[in-house]
């Protein structure tokens, strides 16, 4: 089966679902990716959005890669999945564990709700074998929900596809990140998209978006193009919500939507209003830097007189 | 060696078990359900254990005292039962919980606890998987 025009990939993983086929279902366009079905019932998916079952097997150190590609290039009957359990690399809870991340992870990519060309190939399989079967109705509302999820986190989608710059200036004084929220900022160069990051990390690709949204909630990471403002001007909203309360731990996750639903009206009302690029938001700070010398003896006199007020 | 069914099964055989789930804890999702969930509202009791674990690990700095220190579990007393989410770490990303809820006229919760540990243990050969954890060597 083979679909010239683009068609919404969910309603044909229904189709194939009915019909309890079984193979492979080859999903176009950004990002796309497979889908591989077993009595209609979905046994694996990959994307290019996110790490497969190798890579977070591999990436993690878990399995050694030279093990990895041995068990899925080989001929056995069983499957690369439980060839790992039976040679003693994996316990048969880590394969289903990392195999139904990685399905639930990938499906999230490839039953995106835009049209896409997509190709059905009767009888392919994935070399790990049947380690799981997942209901494509489940699977459907997981998608739904995780999506539903993403945008209450952020609803500005630019960080989901372009590369990833942290913000050179923390726009509140004081800041508590998760450690995977360090590992993707420390990982940002402003070359790297999100999946880049998620694979290079062997982290899965939607927890790197949820994660990525909520920095960018924050203002601690942008992206060139369009959504750039969103994510870069909480800076001047920031004073506002930030030592309004005591910093505390759990400022930015608790608020993670407020600085950019305000910027948003910001640019609504404001109109006209002289806006810097976000291209040109990042060298002034270099400037800054260079020239705003701490004016000492004015910095000195401040706190004689601050001494003086006890 | 055991499945994530089989580590279901066991945990619904803990003396006073209702209801067990093994929940991804980064989106609030089960990828394995056992017996019942409390107020038989599986999504909301998802969400909610997710967003209890969240806080335990990511928000409320418990585990911030030493290095090497993290949420081993956490447990919920109410008047009627227990609840006890086990942290599930795979040496692979994920963000993994095992959940029990208990009756607790019948359940012995240091007992409950303890097995709640070895199933996990289990799930996912934890003494290989983790580094260095002293209070798991021995036992």
């Amino acid at each position: 089966m083979k679909s010239g025009r683009a068609v919404l990939p969910r309603r044909v993983l229904t189709q194939l679902a009915g019909a309890a086929e079984t193979g492979a279902l080859y999903v176009e366009g950004e990002p796309g990716g497979t889908l591989y079905l077993a009595g209609g019932l979905v046994s694996y998916a990959e994307s290019p959005s996110t790490p497969d079952a190798g890579e977070l097997l591999t990436a993690s150190g878990r399995v050694p890669p030279h093990v990895w590609h041995t068990v899925v290039t080989g001929t056995s009957d069983t499957g690369a999945g439980a060839q790992l359990v039976a040679q003693g690399h994996l316990t048969q809870g880590e394969l289903e564990l990392c195999v139904l991340g990685a399905l639930y992870d990938a499906a999230f990519f490839v039953l995106s709700p835009t049209p896409a060309r997509v190709r059905f190939e009767p009888g392919g399989t994935h070399p790990l074998g049947g380690v799981c079967r997942v209901d494509p109705a489940v699977l459907g509302r997981e998608v739904t929900r995780r999506r539903k999820q993403l945008d209450e986190a952020h609803p500005g989608s630019a960080v989901d596809s372009a590369p990833i710059t942290p913000v050179l200036r923390a726009p509140v004084p004081r800041l508590a990140l998760t450690a995977a929220q360090w590992e993707l900022v420390v990982h940002a160069d402003g070359k790297r998209t999100a999946a880049e990051i998620a694979r290079l990390l062997g982290r899965a690709g939607y927890t790197t978006l949820l994660e990525l949204r909520r920095l960018a909630a924050a203002g601690l990471v942008t992206v060139d193009g369009d959504d750039g403002p969103v994510a870069a001007e909480p800076a001047p909203a920031g004073p506002k919500t930030g030592p309004a309360t005591p910093p505390r731990k759990a400022q930015i996750a608790r608020k993670p939507a407020s600085p950019a639903r305000r910027t948003q009206k910001n640019r609504a009302t404001e109109g006209e209003l002289p806006q810097r690029s976000p291209g040109a938001e990042l060298p002034p700070v270099e400037a800054a830097l260079a020239t705003e010398e701490p004016d000492v003896p004015l910095l000195k006199r401040i706190r004689s007189g601050l001494k003086a007020l006890r | 060696m055991s499945g994530i069914d089989d580590c279901l099964v066991q945990a619904m055989a803990i003396p006073g078990a209702i209801g067990t789930g093994l929940v991804d804890y980064s989106s609030g999702f089960a990828l394995g359900t056992a017996g019942r969930a409390p107020a038989e509202d599986p999504d909301g009791a998802w969400a909610g254990a997710s967003e209890v674990v969240n806080t335990a690990v990511n928000r409320a700095p418990f585990a911030s005292t030493r290095p090497g220190d993290r949420v081993e579990d956490i447990i919920v007393t109410t008047l009627g039962g227990y609840h006890i989410f086990r942290q599930v770490h795979t040496q692979f990303d994920s963000r993994l919980v095992l959940y029990l809820w208990l009756d607790r006229s019948v359940a012995n919760l240091a007992i409950a606890r303890r097995k709640l540990q070895l199933l996990a243990d289990n799930l996912v050969a934890a003494s290989a998987a983790v580094p260095a954890p002293a209070s798991g060597a021995g036992r």
